[in-house]
């Protein structure tokens, strides 16, 4: 079986600490797996792995088959995906719809289609009244609104998204797992994305429960809650972690 | 005051725990004054000028009026060229470097012309004999200057009138100096400063500008995302290029409009003065964008990219003939001006603006800065990373 995501005993550090521990990881074509688990645990690392910004010191990782650490496969790779980073990162003096078409195009979508591309986006994310202000003027909400279209303009057949929903209210949060499900199912798209908000992790279709750069689970929301006897991702998650904490 | 104190206190940990602010705040320093010292503690000397000798020792008759017969005395004395005497004297003098031709006037001219020469200087035949025997012919030497400098054109005139008083003692109140100028005959401090003006409003500018736009891209994350797009970085590059290429004419033509309405300085008379002058405006631009670009990545905030902005205008400043001559510069530190594209640019701008040179393609300032250029852009495509 290949794996849209495939990464294999990857390993990185940072001075003494180990971010990445050996870490083995497949995502299934089309799925929405949520990386998931508290603040240091190897999440943010693992996708800038993927993605070729950090090299690791051991392992490999492919991304659709194609290994990110060759030049021109990673240019080709660039095209077809989507990226969130973690910071909101979008140009104060660009406008929303500014701000996404020149993403759209900066990663390789032509003119027109980028135009038609970037009003779906508006359309799907309710940024229509937002659209023509300054990307300075925006509350944080809609800020983060305007860089998953970004992320999302180019229709990606995968996409990395790092902690999308933080900061966000509850509300914004679940609207944009709607969207993410609405992707998946409609494009086809596989989703890697990280949370902290341990909860979250339900709405998506895998889970990988991750702590000190290790996965300490995989499996679907269900298979997890049921293994550990509980009702919510919370206390699986505490339930996991158990033995760590006596 | 525990406020204060506390403030005080939170400062020196941060500064303690940023090794590289804490370096180059005591490093820059350093530089600093060294740069300072060498760089002002010269002299203008060693100009390389011509000098033709025509003059000759000679003998003057005395006539002396006797009160019987034969009524009148006359006397022969022997008088050595004054000539020779200024060329030696000019030989003595540290401020000027002799070469003693037997050319024509008309051809050492021309090797002031094409810059082998700063000044030539023609003493004629009899100058001496007419001088001494106030005939009041060819009463003047005949001086062809370059005066582009206006700094090092001062240094031969007084090291020529140095070398004629010292020469000629009793006679020097005959003598006319017949100036012609090669370059620069108006010159000005001022228009000596005009490219200077240009220097810091485009390379500087260019250089502070980017340093600070490419640390808020990646302080504000937008470039990891530029990066993570399907195209080489060097494209970023080009586009910040583009895009200042554009900066640096509009500043360049304000310069160039304000510099000419308030103070009256001309920065050419053709329009292909203006073109050459905004091609090696534009070229120098570039330099700095991506010297910046380069240096950006070894800062990780604001307050680390401000300490290169001295470290790059300080040198550039005092080492690029802007404000010294490189002429002046001692050679132990000369060789570091050899090494900074603003020595090219200030050379190139004041031979478009004072001497009136309209550039070739085979421009020897406009190549070394282009050198750089490529130097620089090689270096910055490999330092632009996301982290």
């Amino acid at each position: 079986m290949t794996f849209d995501i495939e990464i294999s005993q990857v390993s990185k550090r940072f001075g003494d600490v180990i971010a990445v521990d050996n870490l083995d990881l497949q995502v299934n074509r089309g799925e929405i797996f949520c990386l998931v688990g508290p603040n240091a645990a190897g999440k943010t690392t693992t996708i800038r792995l993927l993605l070729g910004i950090l090299k690791p010191e051991k392992g490999s990782g492919k991304i659709l088959v194609k290994n990110f650490h060759i030049p021109r496969e990673k240019k080709r790779l660039r095209r077809i995906m989507g990226y969130l980073p973690q910071q909101r990162a979008l140009y104060d003096l660009l406008t929303t719809k500014e701000n996404i078409k020149f993403f759209a195009q900066a990663k390789g979508v032509p003119g027109d289609i980028a135009d038609k591309n970037t009003s779906l986006m508006i359309d799907k994310l309710s940024l229509n009244k937002h659209q023509n202000k300054l990307a300075l003027h925006l509350s944080g909400g809609t800020q983060q609104r305007t860089a998953l279209a970004q992320a999302m303009v180019n229709k990606p057949e995968i996409a990395f998204l790092d902690e999308p929903t933080v900061g966000l209210d509850p509300v914004l949060r679940r609207e944009f797992w709607h969207y993410f499900r609405e992707i998946a199912r409609d494009q086809g798209t596989t989703i890697l994305v990280t949370t902290h908000y341990l909860n979250e992790a339900e709405w998506a279709d895998r889970v990988g429960v991750m702590r000190n750069g290790s996965l300490l689970a995989v499996d679907t929301p269900e298979n997890l809650l049921k293994q550990t006897g509980q009702k919510n991702m919370e206390n699986m998650f505490f339930e996991l972690i158990k033995g760590d904490m006596a | 005051m525990r406020f204060a104190y506390l403030i005080t206190l939170r400062l020196w940990k941060q500064l303690l725990r940023d090794r590289r602010t804490l370096g180059l705040l005591l490093f820059a320093p350093i530089i600093y004054i060294i740069v300072f010292g060498i760089a002002f503690g010269g002299e203008i000397e060693h100009e390389p000028i011509i000098v033709i000798n025509e003059d000759s020792d000679t003998q003057i008759m005395r006539i002396e009026l006797l009160p019987g017969p034969p009524y009148i005395n006359t006397t022969f004395q022997d008088v050595s060229s004054l000539g020779a005497k200024i060329v030696e004297s000019l030989n003595n003098s540290v401020k000027v470097d002799v070469t003693i031709s037997s050319l024509k006037y008309s051809d050492t001219k021309e090797l002031v012309n094409e810059k082998q020469y700063k000044c030539a200087i023609w003493i004629p035949t009899n100058f001496t004999y007419n001088l001494a025997s106030f005939s009041g012919q060819n009463l003047s030497i005949k001086l062809f200057l370059d005066n582009s400098n206006p700094q090092e054109g001062g240094v031969i005139i007084q090291a020529f009138q140095e070398a004629f008083q010292e020469a000629t003692g009793e006679f020097r109140e005959n003598l006319k100096l017949d100036i012609d100028y090669a370059h620069g005959e108006d010159s000005t401090t001022l228009d000596f400063f005009a490219p200077a003006m240009i220097i810091f409003g485009v390379f500087f500018f260019s250089f502070i500008l980017i340093m600070m736009n490419l640390i808020g891209e990646r302080k504000g994350g937008t470039l990891p995302l530029l990066l993570q797009c399907p195209y080489d970085k060097g494209q970023i590059i080009l586009g910040y290029l583009a895009a200042f290429s554009v900066v640096s004419m509009a500043q360049t033509t304000v310069i160039i409009i304000v510099a000419r309405a308030m103070f009256d300085i001309s920065f050419g008379t053709t329009f292909a003065h203006y073109i050459s002058l905004y091609i090696g405006a534009v070229i120098l631009g570039w330099n700095g964008l991506v010297l910046a670009i380069f240096l950006s990545s070894f800062a990780r905030s604001e307050f680390q990219a401000v300490q290169f902005v001295p470290l790059v205008i300080l040198p550039a400043l005092l080492l690029s003939g802007i404000i010294i001559p490189i002429s002046q510069i001692p050679l132990i530190i000369r060789w570091v001006c050899y090494l900074l594209p603003t020595t090219y640019g200030v050379h190139l701008l004041r031979q478009i603006s004072i001497e009136g040179y309209t550039l070739e393609l085979l421009n020897l300032d406009l190549f070394a800065m282009l050198i750089f250029f490529g130097l620089f852009l090689i270096g910055s495509r490999f330092t632009l990373k996301e982290t």
